[in-house]
């Protein structure tokens, strides 16, 4: 058992490491979950369970790249605890989603930019969820295939199919947005 | 001129956008084939621009405000994980030493309190009884005898109406119980 002090120094060592991560982690539980207060607890659960477990983290792989498979398995546990209470997923479109106050642009340019958001949205929700998962870890989160299949158990080679098709799709999808913005 | 005949595929192209690494093939034909160049540049807009509309997205959802509460939040779930609380060791002669001595002698204060006032309580029902009770009503113990007549009354005729109910009830008992029975003759005869 720690004594206090040190509890308390650990404690606060580690909200250094959640202010440098939260950022990145809730946008990758967010698309995963599509869910802002679901991600929001699958984050907390994250941190919550890295700290419990620092003593287990190896420094052979980066610290992102440990905690971001907590994180997946964070939200794999909310999604399937999600399915179990057979909960439907609140869309994109519900949640709040007003743009920042102030913003320079014009109307007509921010109408653009919202509609376009919101197209890129569905289109990555209407991914299969493999799909959508490596699309999220890779590209959202900065991750690179190799890291990505460390993080998810999954081969590099099937990463890198499912990343490829989640592009693909997507190019065909927002294709026709590239003149509008 | 090498590589003229081949160029990469988009899969090929993708990979060296999310690896960051360099591939020395491809950029050596980067360099100098323009159209796979311009494929390469176009597929990295795309990216960029779905970036940024998540990441956008994302941010808003996730302003300072909830960033903070999160914060607050795992900080709440961490002290609450930890188990145990470490309490400190009392050191002799230490003030802290002398607050469980103080919180007993305030404890037995208000016990004693407590009691005496408990005990006033139980002398006031007899002066603060109700009229009734002062013009001659009957007695604590009168009412209880009362009672527990009405209560014996109640049960003979319980009985009576047992035995008349059983199906094999004698003509004799029924006559005993009759005996018991103040009869209208006896009261009539007499006015004859």
């Amino acid at each position: 058992m720690m004594a206090r002090g040190e509890l308390s120094a650990a404690r606060e060592a580690f909200d250094d490491i959640v202010v440098r991560h939260q950022r990145r982690a809730s946008r990758i539980a967010l698309m995963y979950l599509r869910d802002a207060a679901e991600a929001d607890e699958a984050v907390q659960d994250a941190f919550v369970r890295a700290f419990t477990r620092l003593e287990t983290y190896r420094d052979e792989h980066p610290f992102e790249v440990w905690f971001t498979r907590i994180l997946v398995n964070a939200c794999v546990d909310r999604q399937r605890a999600r399915q179990r209470r057979a909960r439907r997923l609140v869309a994109l479109e519900d949640l709040a989603f007003e743009p920042a106050a102030g913003r320079s642009a014009s109307p007509e340019r921010r109408a653009v930019g919202l509609a376009w958001r919101e197209a890129v949205n569905a289109a990555v929700e209407r991914l299969p969820a493999r799909q959508r998962e490596v699309f999220a870890l890779c590209h959202l989160g900065d991750h690179t295939p190799r890291d990505v299949s460390m993080m998810t158990g999954m081969r590099e080679s099937t990463v890198r199919v499912h990343l490829f098709r989640a592009v693909h799709k997507l190019r065909a999808a927002l294709g026709a947005w590239r003149d509008l913005r | 001129m090498i590589f003229a005949e081949w160029h990469p595929d988009d899969e090929r192209l993708l990979g060296h956008y999310a690896d960051r690494t360099a591939d020395q093939t491809l950029d050596q034909h980067l360099a100098w084939c323009r159209p796979c160049h311009r494929r390469l540049s176009a597929m990295t807009r795309d990216l960029e621009g779905w970036h940024l509309a998540a990441a956008e997205h994302a941010d808003e959802a996730f302003d300072h405000q909830r960033l903070a509460a999160q914060r607050r939040g795992i900080q709440q779930r961490l002290g609450a994980a930890v188990p145990g609380r470490v309490l400190p060791f009392p050191v002799p002669g230490s003030p802290e030493r002398h607050a469980p001595l103080a919180r007993v002698a305030a404890a037995v204060l208000l016990v004693a309190l407590a009691g005496a006032g408990v005990f006033r309580v139980l002398q006031m029902p007899e002066r603060v009884s109700s009229p009734a009770a002062s013009r001659g009503a009957p007695s604590r113990t009168t009412a209880a005898v009362r009672l527990v007549r009405e209560g014996a009354d109640a049960a003979d005729l319980e009985d009576i109406d047992l035995a008349l109910l059983r199906p094999r009830t004698a003509v004799a008992e029924l006559r005993a119980l009759d005996e018991f029975t103040p009869h209208v003759r006896d009261i009539v005869a007499p006015r004859r």
